[in-house]
């Protein structure tokens, strides 16, 4: 059996019934890492001895007959911006080489406390900004997996974990996700602790993570809310109204995309969805420009000390981003503010009578070359307003690539938005594995 | 009222702070970053707003 292909939910049930151990299947997942991420790169470390040591106290507990729950022995990689205890923290900066936090950030705690067994740290851009990682996308190495979780995505997505977290400024969870064929969750603002994980702006950053199946995402929610979010089975009635949004994204978006996009559409349409074209708020037209000075502004307070003293070791990039944000006046950054106010109201509004409002998860597939991460503009609006949104794989493009579509709700309906994004799961029915890393 | 500036007066503003903080070498370097900001801020500037727009509340914070 190959255990590296089995979902949270079936090896969950597998170790609750005894027919796998916690240890076999973090066994599994090395032994992928081992062979797969000299060409992947997903990486900065691999904790064999920690997880080994988690795996076999787990393993003792289920012979006991003791069951965590849903996480109980899974394999979780983290994005080295989340601060793990003892564990070496570099936020993808060689300002933080030597850094080894003295504690666990609240989400790293809350998945040890649910039995799951953090494996090692994942590559991110630079503090999780856009200066690229060295990770390359299992579905062709000489593409981008995206970013900034470049390594969360890549790790899922050729199965060296089940589960890995990443975190959102703008697009970073969903867009890589999209690039490397797997579902990525980006729940509401602040309902996931940020406790303990390196800033980019306050005011924009999420927890997020990817897994292999919206039903995984559902039991991943499950944990991280106290196992407040009920089975998905099903919980929708009937096929979901849903809202298309077209303008900027039609107009934005490479043809490929565009045309993969309305193929899912349509697929989604002939399974019953009621498909609602939607127009856009007016306040859209400024959401880009307002989400890019709330975020250098934060950005520059961040980084305002580091970037006195360590000038030389931001990339150009971030270094751009910080002190472009040093020149942001105060009153530009409060009138961004407001218009993200405004916004907020505005999508309420649109999603009024509708499951979700739908667009494709990024403008391009995963971009040829590993020097840019993609661009994260069909994104970062929701990440503006704070709403869940979540990824589903879609189809792929002629060369092999994969495409996703992006589903948003109201602030706090991950469940509603789970569900929704089962019933599209299962309609396009895209669950994808990248050929060379089967 | 004064009126709102336009995109190149805000980034000569801009530049000339980077200038003044970092050196003409450095701020050169960064002129793409200053007119995405200047672009930014013009867009966001011109934007109409009503008195009752407050500064968002993000909805985790409620």
């Amino acid at each position: 059996m190959n255990n590296h292909r089995l979902s949270i939910a079936k090896a969950s049930e597998g170790i609750r019934q005894r027919e796998i151990t916690p240890s076999e299947l973090l066994e599994s997942h090395l032994k992928r890492i081992e062979r797969n991420e000299h060409d992947i790169r997903a990486w900065v470390t691999v904790d064999k001895d920690g997880a080994r040591d988690a795996a076999a106290k787990l393993t003792e507990e289920s012979k006991q007959g003791q069951f965590r729950g849903p996480l109980h022995g899974m394999p979780v990689g983290v994005k080295d911006i989340y601060y793990t205890a003892g564990l070496r923290t570099k936020m993808g900066s060689p300002i933080y080489s030597d850094f080894i936090p003295e504690k666990d950030s609240a989400v790293i705690s809350a998945l040890r406390d649910a039995g799951a067994i953090i494996i090692g740290k994942t590559e991110t851009t630079d503090f999780a900004y856009t200066d690229p990682a060295p990770t390359r996308n299992p579905w062709n190495l000489q593409h981008t997996p995206g970013g900034s979780s470049s390594g969360s995505a890549a790790a899922v997505a050729s199965g060296m974990c089940p589960l890995a977290f990443g975190s959102q400024t703008g697009g970073s969870v969903i867009r890589p996700a999209a690039f490397c064929g797997v579902v990525g969750m980006k729940p509401t603002y602040d309902l996931i602790s940020r406790d303990g994980v390196y800033p980019l702006a306050w005011s924009l950053d999420h927890v997020g993570f990817f897994v292999r199946s919206v039903r995984d995402a559902s039991l991943v929610m499950g944990v991280l809310r106290g196992n407040e979010m009920p089975s998905l089975d099903n919980s929708l009635a009937e096929p979901p109204r849903i809202g298309v949004l077209r303008g900027f994204f039609q107009d934005y978006a490479d043809d490929v995309v565009w045309e993969g996009f309305m193929e899912s559409v349509d697929e989604l349409r002939e399974a019953g969805a009621q498909v609602v074209e939607t127009p856009l708020p007016d306040s859209f037209s400024v959401v880009h420009s307002a989400h890019r000075l709330i975020m250098s502004s934060e950005a520059a307070s961040v980084h305002q000390d580091n970037f006195r003293s360590r000038l030389g070791d931001y990339r150009r990039k971030l270094r751009g981003l910080v002190a472009s944000g040093l020149l942001v006046p105060a009153s530009a950054y409060l009138r961004a503010q407001r218009i993200r106010g405004r916004f907020i109201e505005e999508v309420r509004w649109t999603l009024k009578g509708l499951d979700c409002l739908i667009t494709p998860s990024a403008p391009t597939p995963a971009l040829l070359g590993l020097e840019s991460t993609g661009d994260a503009a069909f994104n970062s609006p929701w990440s503006l307003t704070g709403f869940p949104s979540v990824t589903v794989p879609s189809n792929l493009t002629k060369d092999g690539l994969p495409l996703g579509v992006q589903l948003v709700n109201l602030p706090y309906q991950e469940e509603a938005l789970l569900s929704t994004a089962l019933w599209c799961e299962e309609a396009l029915g895209s669950r994808l594995w990248p050929p060379d890393y089967p | 009222m004064e009126p709102t500036p336009s995109k190149e007066e805000i980034f000569v503003r801009l530049f000339e702070e980077a200038k003044k903080r970092w050196g003409n070498e450095v701020a050169q370097k960064l002129k793409s970053d200053i007119e995405r900001a200047s672009e930014a801020i013009w867009q966001v500037e011109k934007f109409k707003l009503e008195s009752e727009n407050e500064p968002s509340r993000p909805p985790g914070r409620v």
